[in-house]
Parts: C-alpha cells; sequence; structure tokens
C-alpha cells in the first residue's frame, strides 16, 4: 500500500499507515501488525521481519548489478529533485499523524517542514556530489591521472536513522548516487517520514523501488543485525548515540559511517547590532526542533559587559516567548528534568552565585559566569555567557572536544573562528539565525559520498573500452543526424 | 503500647502534620538561607504563593512547604557549601556522605539530636523485616570503612542498633572472590541460634545466586534477603526483580514474603522498606509524596507519574524536605490500611527521569567492588 498522501484528518476517520516500503513483488508475502499511537493513528509493520531482511539478502547481488546497470549517477539528482515537492506535499496532507509520531505540534511541524524542504533541489544534490568527484567515475572506467579509474559502492548499505525529520534525503542520495541497494531503518518512534521520503522516490521514479526498501527492526536484534552486518563490502549509515555508533563499529565487517549527537553553540558581539534584533535570529537557531538537531545551540557565547550580556538574556527570553513556533509537548521525565534544573539554578541564586533565570512558558534563559560549555538538557534551554574574546573559547570547549559541530555568529571574521575552532570538531559556521542548514556540503566536516567509494585504477596509456564504446556510439548518432 | 505503624490513619495524620509543621517553623526561624529560599520558592515551584509557617494549617497544607531539589545537595558539597543549609547556632557532629556517581559523593550535616532521631526511625524498619537481638546480618558489601556509599552506612547503623556490631558481617571487605564468600556465608549461616539476614544491592545477590547455580549448591538461609541501591547495573541494563527473587528463593532458600527491596530516601538517611505484602511503606512521621513536576505544590493522585518528594521532622540540621529527579507512583494513600495491617501510604520507584544521570548507591558499589577485583 502507497502512503496515504491524499488521507483527510476527519476526527472520526483512523489514520492507517504502512511503517515499512518493499518492492511490490515482495508485498503479498508480508503479514502485518498494527500498532496505534495517539490520535487514531495506526502504524502497520512486517511480522515477521527477519523474512524480509533474508529476501533482500538473497537479492542483493542481483540488485546491485541492476542498480548499476539501469542507472547513471547523473540522473540520481533529478529523481531526488522531482521527490522533493511531492515528498512535501505527503508531509502536508498527513500533518496530523507526523504530529503524533514526531511530538512536534502541526504548527510547528509546518515550519520546519519548509525548512527542511525548502532551497534543496536537484541543483543542490548535484553540487554536493560533484564537490566531491566527477561522477561520471560512478557509471564506468573514465580517464584519470594514471590511466583509468573507476569507483565502485558497496554491495549494499544499511541506514539506521535519527528521530528528526530530513536527514532520510540526504542520506538517501549518499547511498543511491553510488548506485547500492539500501535498507533504510527508521526510528521506532517515528517511522512515517522515512517511508513517506522512499515512497516519494518510487512515486517519482517507480524503477528505482526495488533498490530501497524500509525495514523497521528492533534496535540490537543480534539475529538480524549479525545477518546484516556480516558483509564486508556492505556499508552503513548510523545517526545515533555515541555508544550506538561503538557498538555497531564492533560488530559490523563493513565500513560504518557514523554520525553521533553534535552539539551547536553561538558567538556573539553584542556591540554589532541591537539586541532585541541578535536576539531574535538566536530564539530561531535555539527554537527550531527544539534543540533537537545537531546544529543546534546548546550555548550562547556573547562578547559585550556584563549588563549587555545580562540584557541580551532578558531579550531572548522574550524572543523565545514570542516566536509563533510551539514547543513539542513534554512527557514526565522531560518535564521533571526541566523543573529540577530550574529549581537547582534558583537554589544557587539564592546562595548567593552569579547566576540569572528567565523562564517563559516554554523556554529557559541562563545567565551564568561560569565560561565552561554544558550541553542543554534540550527542549529550549539555553545557556548566555559572557566572553571576553574568542581566543579564550577553546579553553571553554575543550571538556567536548570532538562533539561540535555548528557554529552561529554575526562576527565578521569567520575564518578566524575557524581556525581557532577547527581542532575541537566544529565543521560548519555560519550566520546567526541561520544554524538550521537546507543542506550540508560536508557532514561533520567529511565528505559524503567518496568514503563509500572504492576506487580500481588502470594504469595503462591505451584507451578505455568504455570510452571506445562511448565514441562509437556518438559517431553512429553524428552518422544519422547526417 | 502500639506498634510502631498500626495506628488508626487520622492518628498518623495529625502527629505527622504536627510534627513537620513544628520542623517548618523552626527551619524558618533559624535558618536564613531557608527563609530566603522560601521567598524565591514562587518562581521555582509552579505556583506563585509565598509560604510562611502561618500558612500551614491543615494536613493539605503540607504540600505547600518549600522543597529542595536533591541534586541540589550535590551542588553544595561540590563547591564546598554545605554549611550554608545549617540554621544559625547549631553544632554539627557529623557528616554523612553519599553516592558518588558523577564525581563529588554528597554531604549532610547532621547534629547530635538529628542523628539519635534517625536512629529511632531505625527500630520501624527493623520491627518490619523481623529483626531480633541474637540475629546475624550478613552485608553483600564492603564495610563502612571501605565504602562511603549511604546504602552502607545507612544499613550499618539501621542493623547494628538491634544486633550489634559483632553480629554483622561483611562478605566482600576482604575479598570479593565468590568462593570464599560463599564459604564465609555458609559458615556463618549454619549457626542456627537466631536468623540470619541478608543485605545488599540487587547485583550482588544475583552474582551470588548465579554462582551458586553454576555450582550446583543450595546454602538454607533462615531469615529475610533486603535488596537496596537500585536496580540498574553499572555496565548499562536493568536487573528484574521477579527473576532476582525467584534465585534467591531458589538458591538461598528464601520465602519470597521475606525477600524485601528497599527505596533509600538518601538525602533523609533513610529507606522505605517493603512489607511481607511488598508495599514499600512510608515511616508514619515521614511525609512521602509524588509531585506534579510542573507544579512541586501539586500532589497527584495514586498511580499517576511523577517525583518522588519527602519530608523529614526528624532533622533539624538542614531542611530535609527534599523533591528528588526520580519518577514514582503512590500505590496506597494514608487513608488505606495495607494487607500486613500497618497504616501509611506506600510508593514505588518507577525510575530516574530520563535525561538525568544514573546514580544510586548499587551502581557505585558495582563500581568499587568490580575495582577491587583488579
Amino acid at each position: 500500500m502507497r502512503s496515504r498522501a491524499r488521507a483527510t484528518n476527519r476526527d472520526d476517520e483512523k489514520m492507517i499507515y504502512k511503517g515499512f516500503s518493499v518492492p511490490r513483488d515482495e508485498e503479498s508475502s508480508i503479514a502485518e501488525i498494527y500498532h496505534k499511537f495517539d490520535s487514531g493513528v495506526e502504524i502497520s509493520f512486517p511480522e515477521d521481519v527477519s523474512k524480509i531482511i533474508y529476501r533482500f539478502l538473497e537479492r542483493v547481488e542481483d540488485l546491485k548489478e541492476e542498480f548499476r546497470k539501469t542507472y547513471k549517477a547523473k540522473e540520481i539528482p533529478e529523481i531526488w529533485g522531482r521527490a522533493i515537492r511531492t515528498c512535501k506535499e505527503i508531509c502536508k496532507d498527513n500533518l496530523t499523524a507526523l504530529s503524533v509520531t514526531t511530538g512536534f505540534p502541526e504548527e510547528a511541524l509546518e515550519v520546519y517542514l519548509e525548512a527542511i524542504f525548502s532551497d534543496i533541489n536537484e541543483e543542490v544534490f548535484r553540487k554536493i556530489a560533484e564537490s566531491e568527484l566527477d561522477i561520471e567515475y560512478i557509471d564506468g572506467f573514465k580517464k584519470s591521472k594514471i590511466g583509468y579509474s573507476k569507483a565502485y559502492g558497496p554491495k549494499y548499505v544499511i541506514q539506521i536513522l535519527p528521530g528528526v525529520p530530513g536527514p532520510q534525503l540526504l542520506s538517501s542520495f549518499q547511498s543511491s548516487i553510488v548506485k547500492a541497494p539500501s535498507i533504510y531503518k527508521p526510528p521506532s518512534e517515528e517511522p512515517l517520514f522515512t517511508n513517506f521520503w522512499i515512497e516519494s522516490l518510487k512515486a517519482e521514479e517507480p524503477s528505482l523501488e526495488k533498490y530501497l526498501w524500509v525495514i523497521p527492526w528492533r534496535g540490537g536484534d543480534e539475529d538480524i543485525e549479525n545477518e546484516l552486518f556480516s558483509d564486508e563490502d556492505s556499508a552503513l549509515i548510523v545517526y545515533g548515540d555515541e555508544n550506538t555508533i561503538k557498538d555497531i563499529k564492533s560488530r559490523a565487517k563493513g565500513k560504518v559511517i557514523g554520525y553521533p549527537r553534535r552539539f551547536g553553540f553561538e558567538v556573539i558581539d553584542t556591540r554589532k547590532e541591537g539586541l532585541s534584533s541578535i536576539a531574535q535570529k538566536i530564539a530561531k537557531d535555539v527554537a527550531y526542533f527544539d534543540q533537537l538537531a545537531c546544529f543546534s545551540p546548546h550555548v550562547i557565547y556573547a562578547i559585550g559587559t556584563r549588563e549587555k550580556v545580562k540584557e541580551l538574556s532578558k531579550e531572548l527570553s522574550k524572543s523565545l516567548e514570542t516566536i509563533k513556533l510551539p514547543r513539542a509537548k513534554l512527557n514526565v521525565d522531560t518535564k521533571s528534568v526541566l523543573s529540577m534544573l530550574k529549581a537547582t539554578l534558583m537554589g544557587e541564586r539564592c546562595i548567593g552565585l552569579p547566576v540569572d533565570i528567565y523562564c517563559g512558558k516554554e523556554h529557559l534563559v541562563i545567565f551564568e559566569e561560569d565560561p565552561e560549555f554544558q550541553p542543554s538538557c534540550l527542549y529550549r534551554v539555553v545557556r548566555v555567557k559572557p566572553l571576553d574574546c574568542i581566543e579564550k573559547l577553546p579553553e571553554y570547549l575543550k571538556g567536548y572536544k570532538g562533539y561540535f559541530q555548528t557554529v552561529g555568529t554575526n562576527l565578521d571574521d569567520k575564518e578566524k573562528l575557524a581556525d581557532l575552532l577547527y581542532p575541537l570538531g566544529v565543521s560548519r559556521i555560519t550566520e546567526t539565525g541561520k544554524m538550521v542548514p537546507s543542506y550540508i556540503l560536508h557532514h561533520d566536516g567529511n565528505q559524503q559520498i567518496l568514503p563509500l567509494l572504492r576506487w580500481v585504477d588502470i594504469e595503462t596509456d591505451s584507451v578505455a573500452i568504455s570510452d571506445v564504446k562511448k565514441k562509437k556510439a556518438r559517431f553512429s548518432r553524428a552518422k544519422i543526424n547526417v | 503500647m502500639k506498634k510502631i505503624g498500626y495506628s488508626n490513619p487520622e492518628e498518623v495524620k495529625r502527629e505527622k502534620f504536627e510534627r513537620i509543621k513544628r520542623n517548618f517553623e523552626w527551619h524558618y526561624r533559624n535558618n536564613p538561607f531557608y527563609r530566603e529560599y522560601c521567598k524565591l520558592y514562587p518562581y521555582i515551584s509552579g505556583n506563585k504563593k509565598r509560604i510562611t509557617p502561618d500558612d500551614i494549617k491543615k494536613y493539605e497544607d503540607l504540600n505547600n512547604i518549600p522543597l529542595l531539589v536533591s541534586d541540589w545537595f550535590k551542588e553544595l558539597s561540590v563547591r564546598g557549601l554545605t554549611d550554608i543549609i545549617v540554621p544559625e547556632n547549631l553544632e554539627i557532629v557529623d557528616y554523612f556522605t553519599t553516592s558518588g556517581t558523577t564525581g563529588e559523593p554528597t554531604k549532610y550535616p547532621f547534629d547530635r539530636e538529628s542523628i539519635e532521631e534517625t536512629k529511632l526511625m531505625y527500630s520501624y524498619l527493623i520491627e518490619i523485616l523481623g529483626v531480633e537481638k541474637g540475629d546475624k546480618v550478613i552485608f553483600l558489601t564492603p564495610s563502612p570503612e571501605k565504602s562511603s556509599t549511604g546504602l552502607v552506612r545507612g544499613g550499618y547503623m539501621m542493623y547494628s542498633e538491634v544486633v550489634g556490631k559483632d553480629d554483622i558481617y561483611f562478605l566482600f571487605d576482604e575479598t570479593t572472590e565468590p568462593e570464599k564468600a560463599i564459604d564465609t556465608l555458609r559458615e556463618i549461616s549454619s549457626n542456627r541460634e537466631g536468623k540470619v539476614h541478608l543485605f545488599g544491592p540487587p547485583f550482588a545477590f544475583l552474582e551470588l545466586c548465579e554462582y551458586l547455580i553454576k555450582r550446583g549448591e543450595k546454602i538454607e538461609i533462615n531469615g529475610t534477603a533486603f535488596t537496596s541501591g537500585g536496580w540498574k547495573r553499572y555496565k548499562g541494563g536493568t536487573i528484574s526483580k521477579e527473576e532476582l527473587e525467584d534465585l534467591i528463593s531458589e538458591t538461598l532458600g528464601i520465602k519470597k514474603e521475606n525477600i524485601r527491596d528497599g527505596l533509600g530516601l538518601t538525602d533523609i538517611m533513610t529507606v522505605l522498606l517493603e512489607c511481607e505484602k511488598h508495599q514499600k511503606h512510608v515511616h508514619p512521621w515521614l511525609y512521602v509524596s509524588i509531585r506534579n513536576p510542573e507544579d512541586f505544590t501539586e500532589r497527584l493522585p495514586p498511580r499517576e507519574e511523577g517525583l518522588i518528594s519527602f519530608m523529614s521532622p526528624t532533622i533539624r540540621s538542614y531542611p530535609a524536605y527534599v523533591i528528588t529527579g526520580d519518577i514514582g507512583e503512590e500505590i496506597l494513600t494514608e487513608d488505606e490500611i495495607c494487607e500486613c495491617g500497618r497504616v501509611g501510604n506506600s510508593v514505588i520507584h518507577k525510575r530516574r527521569a530520563k535525561g538525568t544521570q544514573a546514580r544510586g548507591c548499587a551502581l557505585v558499589l558495582e563500581q568499587l567492588i568490580e575495582m577491587m577485583k583488579k
């Protein structure tokens, strides 16, 4: 069953979705079980996941050969570009269901989806790939500096995806441009977005369906994972916490590309512009995805007098209070963590420690003198710390070296910032208010396509067979046209 | 004289109210820090009303007494500011320290009177466990000299009040080798005068029982098994309570009604003990409740998840009114009588609020014993 792209959201109608996606010729053999979510949303899952996985593994050698023969690498960005619009419509039409599974209110989800889908298109996908290599090398041997070279993708790719929607667009592109059939494991708490995206790709390009399988299984299931991870020619793209990635690396025989949890922060000069203007931009960075994304800021380092930095904290609180982006509904655990933090800080204030807090209905801004970086407990809890000069940042950040990704700043000399911060893991520097990316060129500082490829170089002066075939084909066409 | 815990519910509530109100008044008048804290509390609690002792007029008003966050005691210890919470002109004679899972252990200041009051509550616990003079107690832990956790120190204080120090043994003081530990256990428990009680964290019981099973051996213990310290493992994962009870029953011969778990209220140096019906009873003089995380003054009804909070009127050296980062539920209310015949509410601990760090004496002990093995 295709995703119900045009489902209505009447209260009295059940919303039933598929939480998996397999080629049509596999569908009839799959028995489904249904899981109920809130608000009438029901999602079906395969009863016997291992059976589907074994089918994939049985077919994968043929699928790999077929994928390589059927598609040119240059076609992939075009297909992905078309799927963007389709997926956006599907998500809009099924906003209620997505709101249930992601936990984000519909009003906020609309904004997040706009951020995910805007500014990404065929051109961007092509740019990402071509910034790393001439993608024709993936199709066949081509002249290179040493003779002729070809880049081979893995036999198959397993993708273990995160809870926040969005990364699926680029990570599916990574494995498909190298023409590797892929299994996508969506997060158990949010199985819909991945399926919507893959179904969009299949809707735009039906022949792709054999190479894109969405299979949910319980993470850590040894029987399934031992089978899946046992091929040296496979690759894994894993989003998750560091322990999960470490565990998978210890068990997988193929290459593992891990994208662990990351922290962002901002570096602001309070003298550069009005505090209200800065605060509004920071508020956007903080509020988007409730800080759950890897690029979200946890701490704001602000250059200026103590009074100005405190004033910035107040303005930030005002901006967070008025931003039209409601926070996700919190469970009892998160509510507990937030109130305990607030109470602990109040206690510190009580005994004269230099801390001020500004609470709103859905946020907490903490002004404190202690310059050491501290991760936030998320859900719009942010610390504002005075900073004398940017040269001191490495000292304050070193406790979390390697965990940083994005820095938002209004400083002009971003290169100086980059030189100072790259040893700590920072890989992306952008303007304050723009920490939410539409796309990224390097993920955590690394290339995205090349790590999946293996090169074979033929050291020779003679002409490559594939080049001869291409020239013959061009010559034949020219003769016909005459 | 009535046994503790079997009074009329109304009588228990009346006495509890009087004692806590008196203790609150005392701290409010003599503790400048706490008085200041009460002024800020409306901004913390979620309820805008500022509370003074005159506002505590009826039993339900106890919910409005300003609570200190348990993490905050640790913060004070880390900064060397523990004494800031001590009332004026009160002499501190000892500090109890607890779990150091995150580095620095937490210190709690005690005056002499509070120490004596804390010891009194042990008679209630001992009565629930059925421990008597002449019994022996075997700790599946190192001694208090080697482990500063509240579990060991508190447990030692509790049992030594009844059985005396000479009848308390520490299985992992000199050795961590299971074979030697079992030989020691067998030797002590073979003495048929009086009962033998085992005490320790769940992981220690689990390792002992698993070792006995591996060897195909059993030991017959006539007494109780008291687990405390939490069910999480140091290396990750959780121990199943039901499975452990089965193992203890099978390998140590202890009936399930005598296998009791405890919920440590470390910040007030006590523990809630399970009765023979496996309800964790709140001592008649303590006020333990489940609070709304968004409004600490709101007490949640039974079977609703919230933050565990407790208040003790027996401690004068710091305001022992605490809200923890632990999620729990109330099972029996103060107006109900348990099947065992005791009054007083009962609660269960469900988990540490996710997003906070795991902590607990059992984790620290497991870490310590692992280090001792190396």
